[in-house]
């Protein structure tokens, strides 16, 4: 692993790997908080017909 | 029940029925896809071998060439949804499709991204104007036009109809990308794992590379459906059966 | 069915008479992008040779998909594209007439000016020739391709960015080997396999853009 970060590649091989997690990541986390959100808007429409 | 019937997939194949499957499954699709990750970037990190040629930085194909594979495979399995969608009206095709079709964004960008760092300490450079990346970036555009076209159209049946229709003439480039470095002499190297020939590198490397290529594959099946259920309830936000679901919830 | 084509084709024409402007306007602004290229770069005469054949294609290129979502507005706001739907004739049929006078308004004239500017740019007399050629067969695949994506933004909001966003991407392969074989016959090299490779792709447009673009249509008109 030391010979790795070590290596004059390493820069690149970080970029490559780095951005392939940073989008799996925020991938994941945007859709769970849209899936959130959509039951929260779901749960309030329903409340309002509930209402009238 | 009998899954050989066409009763069992249409009755499958509903939203209301697809949306708890789809959510047992979620999880099982992500563990497997991290196990095989983990497995795999032990593989090509600590067993596959340095590289005599490119030293240590051709590591990076083994995240570049699973996303380079996924990104015209994700775009023949979205054509085959909306396919099914043109022609069975089913509406869960058509989601399907949709739910693909950020996923195959991002692996198209990933495959460029991660080709230009690869590319910079091999061929001294980030960008060329080379073939296959030309087409592998035509790809990227074909995706974000399936994308807007979907979100201008009001009509949803319309809006999932005519994307559709463009991501069938679009699928024209799938043959292109997969043999450009056939077709025409470039910079980019040609194929070192093809159907009918053993691959052309150790064996590490290779177990490597297809351990990852799965990882992605079930990592891209588990975002399309949690992404389809989403589509899911926001088409189906009126039905009784969301409002029971929402109320179960809370 | 001929005599359809033939009251169609003069049908368009008629109307393209009645409103010349828009027909010069797609010509100006050919004319217009390609010598905006000399002020930019600067009247260097080699220069302008060098990038002469990819400024003329690109040009042509923008020119034919400027006027492409004129192609069904018309006929979609005033009922003639469902009365066409309607018609005996296979709606594929009606489309390739209307692409045909889309290019017989746009492309042609366009192909025929090109030499013109071409002179500007320093390309010699083979090089003209060629490019005329290229253009004559390149154009009409641009207008085939263009009609699909017409039809899918049809009635569209912000339906004319789309159009770019959604064609741009299909046109390259024609501006690669369009403005390739120029290059190739400027520089003395073989332009067989180029302009092959451009019939090949409009013999392909011709047989199935107008079955798209009619699907197309069809999906609008719902």
């Amino acid at each position: 692993m030391a010979e790795l970060l070590a290596d004059k590649h390493a820069f690149y091989i970080a970029m490559t790997y780095g951005a392939t997690f940073l989008y799996i990541v925020i991938e994941l986390i945007l859709l769970t908080r849209s899936k959130q959100s959509l039951l929260k808007r779901i749960t309030r429409m329903g409340r309002l017909k509930e209402r009238n | 029940m009998n899954i050989f019937t066409k009763a069992f997939w249409l009755q499958l194949s509903t939203p209301k029925n697809f949306y708890p499957i789809a959510g047992k499954l979620i999880p099982w699709f992500l563990i497997s896809a991290t196990l095989l990750a983990v497995i795999g970037l032990y593989y090509s990190f600590f067993v596959a071998p340095v590289d005599y040629q490119q030293g240590n930085s051709y590591r990076i194909l083994f995240i570049h060439v699973p996303t380079a594979w996924m990104s015209m495979f994700i775009y023949v399995v979205m054509c085959i949804y909306a396919i099914l969608g043109l022609v069975l009206k089913t509406r869960l095709s058509d989601w399907m499709a949709l739910a693909l079709a950020p996923t195959g964004a991002a692996m198209t960008f990933l495959a460029l991204w991660t080709g230009s760092f690869w590319g910079k300490p091999t061929w001294g450079t980030y960008w060329i104007w080379d073939a296959r990346l030309t087409s592998e970036l035509i790809l990227l555009f074909l995706y974000l036009g399936f994308i807007s076209l979907n979100s201008a159209i009001d009509d949803p049946r319309r809006a999932s109809r005519a994307s559709a229709l463009l991501a069938l003439v679009g699928i024209i480039n799938i043959p292109i990308i997969y043999f450009s470095v056939k077709w025409w002499n470039t910079l980019h190297q040609g194929m070192s794992v093809t159907v009918d020939k053993a691959p052309t590198m150790a064996t590490s490397m290779f177990t490597a590379m297809m351990l990852l290529t799965f990882a992605f594959w079930l990592y891209t099946i588990a975002v399309a459906l949690m992404r389809v259920r989403n589509i899911i309830l926001e088409r189906e936000s009126q039905t009784a059966w969301v409002q029971d679901l929402v109320k179960g919830k809370n | 069915m001929f005599a359809v084509i033939r009251s169609l084709l003069w049908r368009e024409m008629t109307l393209a008479i009645r409103r010349r402007a828009e027909v010069l306007t797609t010509l100006f602004f050919f004319v217009i992008v390609v010598s905006l290229f000399p002020l930019g770069v600067g009247p260097e005469i080699d220069t302008l040779r060098e990038i002469a054949p990819g400024v003329l294609w690109v040009a042509a290129l923008l020119a034919s998909m400027l006027s492409l979502n004129r192609l069904f507005a018309d006929d979609y706001m005033d009922g003639t594209l469902e009365q066409m739907l309607l018609a005996s004739q296979p709606l594929s049929i009606l489309v390739l007439t209307k692409i045909l006078s889309h290019w017989l308004l746009t492309g042609l004239p366009l192909v025929l000016i090109s030499p013109v500017l071409g002179m500007q740019l320093g390309l010699d007399m083979e090089s003209l020739l060629i490019m005329v050629v290229t253009l004559l067969l390149g154009t009409p695949v641009l207008s085939l391709i263009g009609a699909v994506g017409a039809g899918l933004t049809l009635g569209v909001r912000g339906g004319g960015v789309l159009l770019a966003l959604l064609i741009l991407p299909l046109y390259v392969p024609v501006l690669i080997f369009g403005s390739g074989a120029v290059e190739a016959a400027r520089t003395g090299m073989e332009i067989q396999a180029h302009l092959s490779l451009l019939g090949i792709f409009l013999v392909l447009a011709l047989v199935l853009a107008p079955i798209g673009a009619a699907k197309a249509l069809k999906i609008a008109l719902d």
